[in-house]
């Protein structure tokens, strides 16, 4: 979705002119770069900690 | 021409196939291939309209670094994506509306749906004459310049990102043994053996 | 006739595209002629260093030999085992292959010899050269088995770590030349060898040289396909040409990164001293032999040096590398901001 977002920004950039839109895609892909560091820390965090991750079974929240 | 239109027609269908089949295929580790591909048909997209630098990078940090270790991540656990796939009809109402929206918006802004046509641009001039210098420099320009505050925010963004990631997986196992590079290095002679004259017959104990 | 045959080539589409062709052709075939002989020259050195012959038999000093093992691998029967994912598993060895090939396209041979004279050269580079890991971790899961499997996780784990060292190195070298054209990275590197970049920044050289070890798989980091452990690592259930790929594409790879090292730090194709009897050699033979020079080293270490054990892989990788290719950045830049050597353009 992001990648979405990225080519609709840089596509716009370059046919008005303005090269704003490729310096936002570029933190566009930043933000995407970290949150899928996080991302997948939670995710191997998890697994570690239920062996499983299985989306069905994330219900320790519940009361 | 008629060869950057043909370019532009198979990138960009591949795209969306590939696109697609992220969301469709059942084995976790095709989809992120199948992602992998998306970025890539992305990137010679983007190559194709001219911003060279935005696909060069994208292809370095998406397809070169995150999709590695999204691709690592999958492997290594085992998904089973199936079954998270298996709601996957009753959210397709909402997700094609969303997408309805998003896309009469860009037809708005394109001056299609009424609306003047570049009433986008009007809102800000920043970058508009950089572009004439070629597109490394020109982005180089206006992001050291005029954004220089959020460049700052994106690199505060990965710090935090970073130490999370090392604070959220890291963990200490007793009885792990460590090399101590310096503690090997600074072992002398003298510490580690002891020269012992034996005796004949007589053995050392 | 010869001006007709140049007009249709530089105006015609299909004559352009004729002549893209034929330029592609020009470089794929001595590359994999060259590849085919650094098997012959790397199994020669490490004969010398552990006081053997070396291939010997076939052709005059086994000339041969390299052709003789190629049509053995051609004429094998490729096994796919019954467990792998049959698509995947020969796909992979072809990515391995096209990304050390294509990224050939943006390498500078001498002034003006290059394919594509693009803006982004070292981007490009550095982009296809980590796209070479994909080769890598989908044969090994494609695999089915353990030790392949093993074998691919660990090359994606040392693939991007020693990925972010060589980026630190390009971004220094970047900062000296101001431009992201190899081309223009030749050119700033005028003069004397001891203008060259590799003295001004030794401790980059180093890196560079050692991470593209890594990169490239070879001993001391050849973990991926370590014999003693896991049998050949990533590549345990290839077999005949599948195989032969994956060898073909290592190969290039290796060729590839030295002539990275000698586009950014030995003056690409300039000769070493800028007077008369050498400035008449033609460039190419500067540039063949600095990725020689390069590739015996390769070699070399690949004879001489035990295997890193994978802690210690990733602690040099992550400890020592990265702080250091770090801090020679920010001292790179304020040495060229402060010394009013900034590049300009």
């Amino acid at each position: 979705m992001l990648l979405a977002v990225n080519i609709n920004l840089v596509a716009f950039s370059v046919f008005q002119g303005n090269i704003v839109g490729q310096v936002f895609a570029m933190l566009v892909l930043t933000v995407a770069a970290a949150e899928a560091a996080i991302g997948l820390a939670i995710l191997v965090v998890y697994f570690r900690n239920r062996g499983t991750v299985e989306v069905e079974d994330i219900n320790a929240m519940k009361g | 021409m008629l060869l950057q239109a043909i370019a532009f027609y198979v990138f960009a269908a591949v795209t969306v196939g590939s696109g697609a089949m992220v969301v469709v295929s059942r084995n976790p580790v095709y989809s992120v291939l199948f992602l992998i591909l998306a970025f890539f048909n992305a990137a010679a997209l983007f190559l194709l309209i001219g911003a060279e630098f935005i696909a060069m990078i994208l292809v370095i940090v998406y397809v070169g670094a995150v999709a590695v270790l999204f691709l690592f991540v999958v492997m290594m656990l085992d998904i089973n994506v199936a079954k998270i796939k298996e709601g996957f009809l009753d959210y397709l109402p909402i997700g094609a509306m969303i997408g309805a929206a998003l896309l009469a918006e860009i037809l708005f802004g394109l001056g299609v749906l009424g609306g003047t046509a570049g009433t986008v641009s009007t809102f800000s001039k920043a970058g508009t004459q950089a572009l004439v210098l070629d597109n490394t420099r020109a982005i180089g320009r206006v992001l050291y310049t005029q954004y220089f505050y959020l460049f700052q925010v994106a690199g505060l963004v990965l710090l935090v990102a970073m130490i999370g990631a090392i604070v959220l997986t890291l963990r200490r196992r007793p009885g792990v043994r460590r090399q101590r590079v310096s503690e090997q290095l600074y072992r002398s002679k003298e510490a580690a053996i002891t020269v012992v004259k034996v005796p004949t017959r007589g053995g050392v104990s | 006739m010869f001006t007709t045959v140049s007009t249709f080539l530089t105006t015609n589409w299909l004559g352009q595209a004729i002549l893209i062709l034929l330029e592609c052709l020009a470089v794929t075939v001595p590359l994999l002629v060259a590849v085919a002989y650094m098997t012959y020259v790397d199994r020669k050195v490490w004969a010398s260093i552990q006081l053997r012959r070396g291939p010997n038999v076939v052709g005059p000093f086994g000339l041969l030999q390299p052709f003789a093992d190629g049509l053995k691998l051609v004429l094998k029967e490729t096994i796919i085992p019954s467990s792998a994912n049959s698509v995947l598993f020969i796909i992979a060895p072809m990515i391995t292959f096209v990304t050390a090939l294509v990224a050939w396209a943006v390498v500078p041979f001498n002034d003006g010899w290059v394919i594509a004279d693009i803006n982004v050269g070292i981007l490009y580079l550095f982009a296809i050269s980590s796209l070479g890991v994909y080769g890598i971790i989908m044969g090994g899961w494609a695999s089915n088995s353990k030790y392949p499997f093993l074998g691919s996780l660990r090359s994606a784990a040392q693939m991007v770590s020693y990925e972010v060292s060589i980026g630190f190195v390009i971004i220094t070298v970047l900062l000296c030349v101001g431009s992201l054209n190899l081309s223009q990275v030749v050119i700033a590197q005028a003069g004397w060898f001891w203008n060259w970049f590799w003295l001004p920044l030794l401790p980059m050289f180093v890196i560079f040289f050692v991470s593209a070890l890594a990169e490239t798989n070879r001993t001391p980091f050849d973990l991926p396909m370590s014999e003693a452990e896991l049998v050949a690592g990533f590549h345990t259930e290839y077999s005949a040409m599948t195989f032969g790929l994956f060898f073909l594409g290592e190969y290039a790879n290796m060729i590839l990164l030295s002539a990275m090292g000698a586009v950014l730090f030995l003056g690409g194709w300039m000769s070493p001293i800028p007077y008369a009897p050498f400035t008449w050699v033609p460039g190419i033979i500067w540039f063949c032999l600095k990725i020689a020079m390069l590739l015996f080293v390769f070699s070399w270490t690949k004879g001489t040096l035990p295997r890193y054990r994978y802690d210690q892989l990733m602690r040099l990788g992550w400890k020592v590398f990265l702080p250091v290719s770090l801090g020679w950045v920010v001292l790179t830049a304020a040495v060229l901001q402060f010394g009013g050597w900034v590049p300009k353009h």
